[in-house]
């Protein structure tokens, strides 16, 4: 039993960061139905922008909040300068497009930063207390509440900002909403930047429990789509309770089943979800369905 | 396309065969034989993506995991004493069989999210390959049980490998060709198009759709026997997603669904991978901004700059013999 809540608990640690992974990469989706396939290497880059910050001498919660905001100021570069000419072309086009930028990702961090693996401090102690029989470090209860409450404004921002209106408007209709005066560029734009934010938030938060390599990159963005995808794609809530259940059945396989296929678990889950329900848990949007 | 009727194309499709296979038997030696016998296997996978993807619009990077499925199915037949001809079938309905689930799974989902099952796929094909020791031999890979001959060819070295792979191309190029042509070709160009028309116009989007994937998934099952064949080996390095992406720039590059671009960008990046995994780390930087650069700048890809040339050469030819004159 202690087992189990132990697996639950640290599921719901690392689900609330990949719960991050999957709001950011459902709200690009939402606002201008590209997948961001770069989503994690996002994250893993500003993990390791926030390394250089502290390695130059910054209090490590500044060095965090300065990676974060980086890796926003980078995403919305790309945005710029790799996806705004794609916006006319098929839909297949942008999303190829991200699939470059992330292996370029992928190896500019590599370039930079080496393939070996580095450390990142955490925000907080990983020596755990123990309640009742299990043990909780304050790292991940710091992962979590800083996961909810940044869930918990970004769903304030999409709900009642004049910016979040935008974005949902783009979404729905990017021709007629800019007969409303939004301007679709800097609502895209803005998609993406909080997107990148987002992920840099994930990244800082996750990285120093699963170790900081270019590599960790592909795997966190795998785990945010099958989040997005079993929460419902489009859906921003979803995506919060897809992440964290993902992780926790991750988990769960991971203790009770076997462990080098724990990870198969994300694949199999979006198979059936995909087959049985393509909305997922809490999807509204029609937008990924054929209508056919 | 008039100068060329049916008869004549079929007849330089072998034209073409014989005298590559001439020219590459002739010029090249080593490692650059070695090159060529793989951007042959990656051209063939290519085409195969190219039916799932240039022509009917399903973004995937699986291609590379279901080579991966053909060329294991391949090495178990044949370690159980299956004979080569039968293997290779097998392999074929094996990758065949796995793109038809994610054909029907991705059912209900438009064409360009396809790519997220199609990821899934991909990395659960590689986590298996990677750890099951009894079946697959984890990481270390197994080697082929038996190296076939052909005509006292041997497959297994790099010169019996290319006098057979090069014609296989062409075979298989002048298949998707026809296919293109056919019935079913037209329908998936009108899938791909409007599915809505399509659906209008009576196409079974559905099946379509399947037997798309089912059709990819066949030739990279036929590739992934033949790399296996060529190598005498099989190991899970060379069908993870890095491969998958660059089918997919394969295909992307050739532009607007087209096999004899398919064939030509599969030879040039096959080449320039080659050239530049040498430089590690920076050659990886280097191919994913020539992606996006790619992507940005060349919408039409080789196919572009086939038409834009065959344009050129019938105004130049109309020119040289007057008949765009008037009178």
């Amino acid at each position: 039993m202690a087992i189990l809540i132990q697996t639950l608990i640290s599921g719901a640690a690392a689900g609330a960061v990949y719960a991050l992974i999957a709001l950011g990469f459902t709200l690009i989706y939402k606002t201008t139905r590209i997948i961001n396939l770069a989503q994690g290497d996002l994250a893993i880059l500003g993990a390791y922008i926030s390394l250089t910050f502290v390695r130059i001498g910054l209090p490590v919660p500044l060095a965090l909040l300065a990676g974060i905001i980086c890796t926003g100021i980078v995403t919305a570069l790309i945005e710029r300068v790799a996806l705004r000419p794609l916006y006319r072309r098929p839909l297949a086009i942008p999303i190829l497009c991200t699939i470059g930028i992330a292996v370029t990702l992928e190896s500019v961090m590599q370039v930079v930063w080496g393939s070996l693996p580095l450390a990142l401090p955490a925000m907080a102690s990983s020596t755990p207390w123990n309640i009742g029989g299990v043990a909780i470090t304050p790292e991940q209860v710091v992962i979590f509440a800083a996961a909810i409450v940044v869930a918990v404004i970004l769903l304030v921002l999409v709900d009642s900002t004049r910016l979040g209106r935008a974005m949902r408007g783009t979404a729905a209709d990017a021709e007629v909403v800019s007969l409303f005066g939004v301007n679709t560029d800097l609502t895209y734009l803005a998609s993406f930047a909080i997107g990148g934010l987002l992920a840099g938030i994930a990244g800082v938060l996750i990285v120093p429990t699963i170790g900081l390599l270019p590599s960790r990159g592909l795997d966190l963005s795998i785990f945010g789509f099958s989040a997005a995808v079993l929460g419902g794609l489009g859906s921003l809530p979803g995506a919060i309770l897809g992440g964290v259940l993902i992780a926790i059945l991750v988990n769960l396989m991971q203790v009770y089943v076997s462990p080098s296929y724990a990870s198969g678990v994300t694949y199999v889950l979006m198979g059936i979800v995909l087959l049985i329900r393509v909305r997922g848990i809490l999807g509204d949007d029609l937008e990924a369905v054929r209508q056919v | 396309m008039s100068f060329l009727t049916p008869s004549r194309r079929f007849a330089a499709f072998v034209a073409g065969a014989a005298l590559l296979v001439v020219v590459v038997q002739l010029t090249l030696a080593g490692p650059d034989l070695l090159i060529v016998d793989e951007a042959c296997v990656y051209a063939i996978a290519a085409l195969g993506l190219n039916v799932i993807f240039g022509m009917t619009g399903l973004l995937s990077v699986a291609q590379a995991a279901l080579m991966g499925i053909g060329g294991y199915t391949l090495t178990l037949m044949v370690a159980r004493h299956v004979g080569m001809l039968p293997a290779l079938a097998l392999a074929c309905v094996a990758a065949a069989a796995v793109s038809a689930l994610t054909g029907v799974i991705g059912g209900r989902i438009r064409s360009h999210y396809f790519i997220l099952i199609s990821l899934a796929l991909a990395e659960g094909i590689i986590l298996v390959l990677v750890n099951d020791m009894q079946l697959t031999g984890g990481t270390n890979g197994v080697a082929l049980a038996a190296s076939p001959t052909v005509f006292g060819l041997a497959l297994g070295t790099p010169d019996g490998f290319a006098y057979v792979a090069v014609p296989l191309v062409f075979a298989i190029w002048y298949l998707t060709d026809c296919l293109r042509a056919s019935r079913f070709g037209i329908a998936l160009l009108a899938i791909s198009t409007d599915e809505y028309l399509a659906a209008v116009a009576g196409i079974a989007t559905n099946r379509y759709r399947v037997l798309a994937t089912v059709v990819g998934g066949a030739y990279a099952g036929f590739a992934g026997g033949l790399l296996t064949i060529a190598d005498s080996y099989i190991g899970p390095q060379n069908f993870g997603l890095d491969t998958g992406i660059l089918l997919l720039l394969i295909v992307v590059l050739a532009g607007a669904g087209s096999n004899a671009g398919t064939v030509v960008a599969a030879l040039i990046l096959t080449y320039l991978a080659h050239g530049l995994l040498t430089l590690t780390v920076v050659g990886e930087l280097i191919y994913g901004l020539a992606i996006v650069i790619l992507i940005i700048v060349a919408p039409d890809g080789l196919a572009g700059l086939g038409r834009l040339a065959r344009r050129g050469a019938r105004t130049a030819w109309l020119r040289l013999t007057a008949r765009g004159q008037p009178a």
